[in-house]
């Protein structure tokens, strides 16, 4: 492999890496805050995609107004699975499992049934490719880059700047004692969760402009966030950001050096490696 | 009984008659035939499964209409039955059981070369006969699969046979790249093109480069940038989908390959690769896909499906579906039973024309190999895409030339 060649990967697989960073802060989120591991998580970054769809399709949107508007919808989405559902099997891992997987199912079959099976484009928003230095950068995925890097300042900037970020904190050490000292654990759960599927819808938005969209392509890049929250620590920001950047650096040059198949086991190696040697991964708690 | 008893009875009695009555007049059949496809409907190859099922809708509409099939004394409504296998070997096989045991089927379609060269086995042994919508080879078509008819019109290595010539001499290509699924779809096309293609040409193109991609992987830059570091003039999709094709032809121009694009084994839609690729799918070849129709049956077909779809192009493999379903009615009817074997044995020396021109089943001749006619061969196009997603007729080839 030529060192432009690596180049090429290595910065390829950085901005792929953002896009698993922000689908993998909403499960680490959820996860820190509200001890759930969504498996709907998929399913959240497809109606995301789906959203800025029909907004363009149907109504004419410029693709960058339906960007906020997607995150919005599926804020608010968020809050009312957790009013409706999760605040229901609060405490209970397996209940809080079982949901999720149920959740994950109904919403691929929905999928399926009301937007159709054939893959659906968001229409190129951002055409073009930097070149230079032998180098290509397609526009999108640099965008992509850029509105993940902001996102996860601002999620850096809420959780350790505001008060709500403060009691998320909190709960995320004692859930109990947070409550008596005046927390409100059901808005926190709320705006978690809100965040968590936020942070999802777009991440399955600028995957959409950078590909394609269908009701199913949300199981991979879900797939990913799973090993990049391991890997990374289940809890942490900071080790979520690292590892989802690796993954992706990983996915790509290996991928370039030794084929797609060994780019999977490299990936999912060094996930086993991990659990054998550091179960709480980089940066997540003992 | 009281007074709103009888009433009662009485509207019960009426609604029976109203509702069996009906039922009567309604039902002109005396019996339903039945034929599962079993095809993707979700998926990256939705495109071609829905593009079956609609052609199939055709024949079928067409065939009722004229009072369905009459076979020993009474009438048949045909019906299909449609099982989304979503291009996976797993789900296609579990429906391909429910299709022959619990159905009872003995006519079905299934889709996908990965999954006919098992299905082709299953069928044959079964006695059920099989139109194999795949690509591929002798795997699948053999003295030893005689139920199985193979409707793509041409088997995985008649592209590269029929135009790599054509490349080679109008655009210079003298090297070729292949990227082809990691399944046994891919596999096969790329040993069959080494195996059978090559060997056949002289000169032949050299291959520089062999690649294989997960089905439905949405990044394929590392495999794009592995096969441009080759340089090849020519690099040829192979067996993938219509959304894979799209992703990879928008991804590989982007990368700044300027090169020729390509697939010799699978027939991608036009309108797939032009809502993802869009301006980039400019120059891409498209097998399979007319620029102006060949017959005015093409062209009234082409409309007619335009409209009824909402689809900006015809799917490539909607007339050769649309052709095969029709001539296998036709043929039961000759025949004048449910036999397979009849059937097979009658469907394989039939030759007629159609909207694509003269067609028939082959297979017996050296340069296929199959040593059993059962492979459906057409004149088969070779269109360029423009940069406004249409389509320009570069060539058309046939065996049966």
């Amino acid at each position: 492999m030529s060192f432009d060649m690596f180049l090429q990967s290595f910065i390829n697989g950085l901005t792929m890496g953002m896009i698993y960073v922000l689908i993998a802060l909403g499960l680490t989120l959820l996860y820190s805050i509200m001890h759930i591991v969504n498996f709907a998580q998929g399913e959240i970054f497809m109606l995301g995609g789906f959203t800025s769809y029909f907004l363009i399709e149907r109504f004419g949107m410029n693709f960058f107004i339906t960007l906020p508007i997607a995150m919005i919808a599926l804020f608010v989405f968020g809050i009312f699975m957790e009013k409706a559902f999760f605040s229901r099997v609060r405490g209970n891992f397996m209940h809080c499992l079982m949901l999720t997987i149920g959740l994950s199912l109904v919403i691929q079959a929905l999928g399926w049934t009301f937007f159709g099976t054939e893959d659906e484009s968001l229409g190129s928003p951002i055409p073009g490719v930097f070149r230079f230095a032998g180098l290509f950068l397609p526009k999108a995925r640099i965008f992509s880059a850029i509105i993940g890097l902001f996102l996860v300042g601002l999620l850096y900037l809420l959780i350790f700047k505001t008060k709500i970020g403060r009691h998320m904190q909190a709960i995320e050490q004692d859930s109990v004692a947070s409550e008596l000292f005046g927390v409100n654990l059901n808005l926190v759960h709320m705006v978690a969760l809100g965040i968590g599927f936020a942070l999802c819808a777009i991440a399955g938005v600028l995957i959409g402009a950078i590909f394609y969209i269908n009701p199913g392509y949300g199981f991979e890049p879900m797939l990913k966030a799973f090993v990049v929250i391991i890997l990374g620590g289940l809890g942490s920001i900071g080790g979520c950001v690292v590892a989802g950047l690796l993954v992706g650096v990983i996915d790509s040059v290996v991928g370039t050096l030794l084929g797609a198949n060994l780019a999977y086991a490299a990936s999912f190696g060094l996930l086993i490696l991990i659990i054998i040697i550091r179960p709480r991964g980089f940066a997540g708690h003992a | 009984m009281n007074k709103l008893m009888k009433m009662g009875v009485g509207g019960v009695v009426v609604l029976l008659v109203l509702v069996f009555g009906f039922a009567g007049v309604a039902s002109s059949f005396d019996d339903v035939f039945k034929i599962p496809i079993i095809s993707p409907y979700s998926g990256g190859a939705t495109g071609w499964g829905m593009a079956e099922k609609n052609s199939f809708t055709y024949a079928i509409e067409e065939v009722n209409a004229k009072g369905g099939l009459k076979i020993g004394g009474k009438s048949y409504k045909v019906e299909m039955i449609n099982y989304d296998s979503k291009y996976l070997i797993g789900e296609a096989l579990t429906l391909l059981n429910r299709a022959i045991f619990q159905d009872k089927a003995k006519f079905l379609s299934i889709m996908g070369q990965h999954i006919c060269v098992a299905a082709a086995p299953i069928c044959n042994k079964n006695g059920v006969f099989q139109f194999a919508d795949a690509s591929g080879g002798r795997e699948i078509t053999n003295p030893d699969h005689p139920l199985t008819f193979r409707m793509m019109f041409n088997p995985n290595m008649l592209g590269s046979v029929l135009y790599y010539p054509a490349l080679m001499k109008d655009f210079g290509m003298k090297t070729v790249a292949m990227m082809n699924p990691d399944d046994d779809g891919g596999y096969s096309t790329v040993k069959v093109i080494q195996e059978k293609t090559l060997p056949s040409l002289n000169p032949a193109p050299k291959v520089v480069a062999i690649e294989y991609y997960t089905r439905n992987t949405k990044d394929l830059t590392p495999v794009i940038l592995r096969i441009m570091a080759k340089n090849p003039d020519l690099i040829d999709f192979g067996m993938s989908t219509p959304g894979d094709t799209a992703l990879a032809v928008k991804q590989l121009r982007e990368a700044g390959y300027k090169g020729l694009l390509m697939n010799s084994a699978s027939v991608p839609n036009a309108d797939i690769l032009w809502k993802i690729a869009g301006p980039l799918a400019d120059g891409y070849f498209i097998l399979g896909s007319y620029g102006e129709a060949p017959t005015p049956e093409y062209a009234a077909y082409e409309v007619k499906y335009k409209k009824d779809h909402n689809v900006t192009s015809l799917p490539s493999i909607a007339p050769y579906c649309y052709i095969e379903s029709k001539a296998l009615l036709d043929t039961i009817q000759e025949v004048g039973e449910f036999d397979p074997y009849k059937v097979a044995d009658a469907l394989g020396k039939r030759k007629w024309d159609s909207m694509l021109g003269p067609v028939r089943y082959m297979g017996k001749e050296k340069v296929i190999g199959f040593d059993i006619d059962r492979n459906f061969c057409a004149p088969t196009p070779l269109s360029r895409m423009k940069k406004d997603g249409s389509v320009e007729k570069y060539l058309v080839s046939s065996l049966t030339d």
